[in-house]
């Protein structure tokens, strides 16, 4: 029955790339015909290069089949969101916030300070990239609506009208508010 | 898929024209026979220069469409109407041995089996997905440089102030209809690229052996194959450095002009693709200038002029970014503020961890000490009296690179005192290697101390970081060592021959 080899730890690599290094070396030394000992030791080298390669050449590409096969299995769309997913942030919530947003309009994005660093992070970078042509605004006091990931607009002391809460994917999280701005 | 690969294949045929007009321009090749033997590399120009002339055309309000992108590869492609002067093609046509035949199977498995895997890649690695992707999407979506994104201070995360050639090659990609999931297959073709210029360019001067050796071995590297795949700038940043480096020698040893155009295209690539390229290919120049005005003026002259040439596409780009505001992550100010509250302890620790990711035998297997290896190979056949001491230095090194792999934990970001005893024996064996290497005067003297350099640099930006130490250290060590690795590792077979030509009659095993 055919089983996948794990892929080996440090020790291991070193192990195996190290001893086939000095074989493959001492091989060629012993048995190359060389023209001369400078060219001999070049060639022991290279000899140790290749072996050490090649010992674990198998494992190698094991490890790029086996990434292959889980990555195949992802759509185009999970593919593209990867990122900012494998963070805890819910991409759908930024497809739902661009049907409310109009193209031509401005936003200001805010995250609540109680969430993750690199979730929060995660959903400002992502955000900013999947609501172009939307243009975060450079002075948050005139954007035209505004983005909030945990924290009520009336808490930051915005006024605004059409308020939508947009619930993300498990219960654990907090929503996100998209509000446009009084004016 | 197969449309957007087709797509991505049609791109860079585009650019493989281009840059076999360039390559034909600067005399890399005159017949279109020698073209066969720099194919891979005339691709690689291509890319480079259409990345920073993209950079340099967003910057004077081209939009860069597909339109704007063909006639500016037509104009590249045409260049070869330029070509004067009577060249010294750079790489012959030499049959291929039984055994370069299996070498290149060997080459083309690993090269296939990642083919197939960018093809799926999903867009998982930090860089790509919050910076260098998002960045093509606005300059398509945008239809060019807009201030509204890339001078806006909302949109400081994604580091707009960062060189342009990554996200300009895949806006190249995405204006002619490919997916940001096939992105990745771009980055590949760079990696077949790279290996394959490596034989076209090593194989005529360190002959068949050494070339395919280390071909195969980059190739066969996981980190490389990772690095690669990953859709980050470091790959590509470390292949432009490589291969400036590989073309600054050639023009030191042989004084081939068309070098020193390779030099200027690969250089101007490196700093557009990172901010630390840019003080990495100084580096790197500065070692190449000091050897060569120990050989002559002019040749240091010429030199210097193709390093002026590499800021073509950065400082118009750094002069936008200036006018606009664009917000920077290295700012003047916030240098001014790390200078005073320098912490002197940042620079062991991030040099031992520096050295860990080296010498980490998962990702790297024996690249690198094999490579030192081959250095010090060289370095004792020119210095015989101090071989033992040469060997002993770079033994001591390799042992404690290992020992700092094996002991320090990999997010160990707080300094211990037993870390002295791996901290100052590194130290002390790594500078004894590297003067020695330096001494021995030819190519392990450039390569030696311009990896030297680029792995202090890498400490000083450690030092004087704006980020959180920890963060910074933690998210990119990894990445960072790719390029001086690379570097030791191309420059091993050159620095092997050129022991082995120098005493025994210009042979190569």
């Amino acid at each position: 029955v055919f089983s996948a080899p794990r892929l080996l730890t440090g020790p291991e690599s070193l192990l195996l790339a190290g001893m086939a290094a000095i074989v493959g070396g001492a091989l060629a030394a012993r048995f190359g015909r060389w023209a001369s000992p400078h060219a001999r030791s070049a060639g022991t080298i290279a000899a140790a290069l290749v072996a050490s390669t090649l010992v674990i050449a198998p494992v190698t590409a094991w490890a790029v089949v086996s990434d292959t096969r889980a990555a195949q299995r992802l759509s185009d769309r999970e593919a593209e969101r990867f990122g900012p997913e494998s963070y805890g942030f819910d991409t759908s919530v930024t497809d739902r916030i661009a049907a409310l947003v109009p193209p031509a309009d401005d936003y200001r994005l805010v995250a609540s300070d109680g969430l993750e660093a690199n979730r929060a992070l995660g959903f400002r970078l992502w955000s900013l990239s999947s609501l172009l042509p939307r243009i975060a605004a450079a002075d948050p006091s005139s954007a035209d609506w505004i983005i909030s990931w945990g924290v009520p607009p009336r808490e930051l002391g915005v006024a605004v009208h059409e308020l939508h809460v947009l619930a993300l994917r498990g219960r654990s999280q907090p929503p996100v508010y998209v509000a446009r701005v009084d004016r | 898929m197969i449309a957007d690969v087709l797509a991505l294949l049609l791109v860079n045929g585009l650019l493989l024209a281009a840059g076999a007009g360039l390559t034909r321009a600067i005399g890399v090749w005159t017949r279109p026979s020698e073209l066969q033997t720099v194919v891979a590399t005339a691709l690689l120009v291509g890319i480079c220069a259409f990345g920073v002339v993209a950079q340099l055309l967003y910057v004077v309000g081209f939009s860069m469409s597909w339109g704007q992108s063909l006639v500016v590869c037509a104009m590249m492609a045409a260049s070869a109407a330029l070509a004067r002067a009577p060249a010294r093609p750079l790489s012959k046509r030499l049959p291929l041995t039984r055994v370069e035949w299996v070498a290149a199977v060997a080459l083309a498995f690993v090269l296939i089996v990642l083919a197939v895997d960018s093809l799926y890649q999903p867009l998982a690695s930090w860089d790509a997905w919050s910076q260098w992707t998002p960045k093509a999407h606005a300059l398509v979506q945008l239809d060019g440089l807009d201030q509204a994104v890339f001078g806006n201070a909302a949109y400081a995360d994604l580091h707009p102030d960062y060189p342009l050639l990554i996200p300009a090659l895949e806006a190249l990609a995405f204006r002619f209809g490919v997916g940001a999931r096939v992105v990745h297959f771009e980055f590949w073709l760079l990696l077949a690229a790279f290996v394959v210029s490596l034989v076209e360019l090593l194989r005529p001067r360190a002959g068949a052996l050494l070339a395919w050796s280390a071909a195969i071995a980059i190739a066969w590297t996981p980190k490389i194959g990772a690095e690669a795949l990953s859709a980050n700038a470091d790959i590509p940043l470390a292949i432009f450095l490589a291969l400036a480096g590989v073309a600054a020698w050639i023009w030191l040893s042989e004084g081939n002009p068309a070098a020193l155009g390779l030099f200027a295209v690969f250089g101007s690539a490196a700093t557009a693709t990172k901010l630390e390229g840019v003080v990495e290919l100084a580096i790197v120049l500065a070692v190449a200038l000091a050897i060569a005005l120990r050989q002559s003026r002019r040749d240091a002259l010429l030199l210097g002029m193709a390093g002026a040439l590499t800021l073509v596409g950065l400082v118009p780009w750094r002069l936008w970014a200036i006018v606009v505001h664009a917000p920077a992550t290295y700012s003047a100010g916030a240098a001014s503020d790390n200078l005073v509250s320098i912490e002197p302890s940042r620079v062991p620790i991030a040099a031992l961890l520096l050295v860990r990711q080296l010498f980490d035998p998962q990702l790297w297997l024996v690249l690198v000490p094999v490579a030192i290896c081959a250095f010090v190979v060289a370095s004792a056949v020119s210095q015989r009296h101090r071989a033992p001491a040469i060997a002993g230095a770079a033994a001591l090194f390799v042992a404690i690179g290992f020992a700092t792999a094996f002991l320090l934990p990999a997010s160990s970001y707080e300094w211990r005192t037993a870390y002295w005893l791996l901290f100052l024996p590194v130290v002390v064996a790594g500078s004894a290697t590297v003067v020695w290497f330096a001494r021995e005067g030819g190519a392990a003297a450039f390569a030696g101390a311009s990896v030297g350099g680029m792995l202090a640099a890498l400490v000083g930006i450690y030092l004087f970081t704006p980020y959180d130490f920890a963060w910074h250290l933690g998210t990119s060590s990894s990445r960072v060592v790719v390029p001086p690795a690379l570097f030791a590792a191309v420059f091993a077979p050159i620095v092997l021959a050129g022991a082995t030509a120098g005493n025994a009659g210009r042979e190569s095993p």
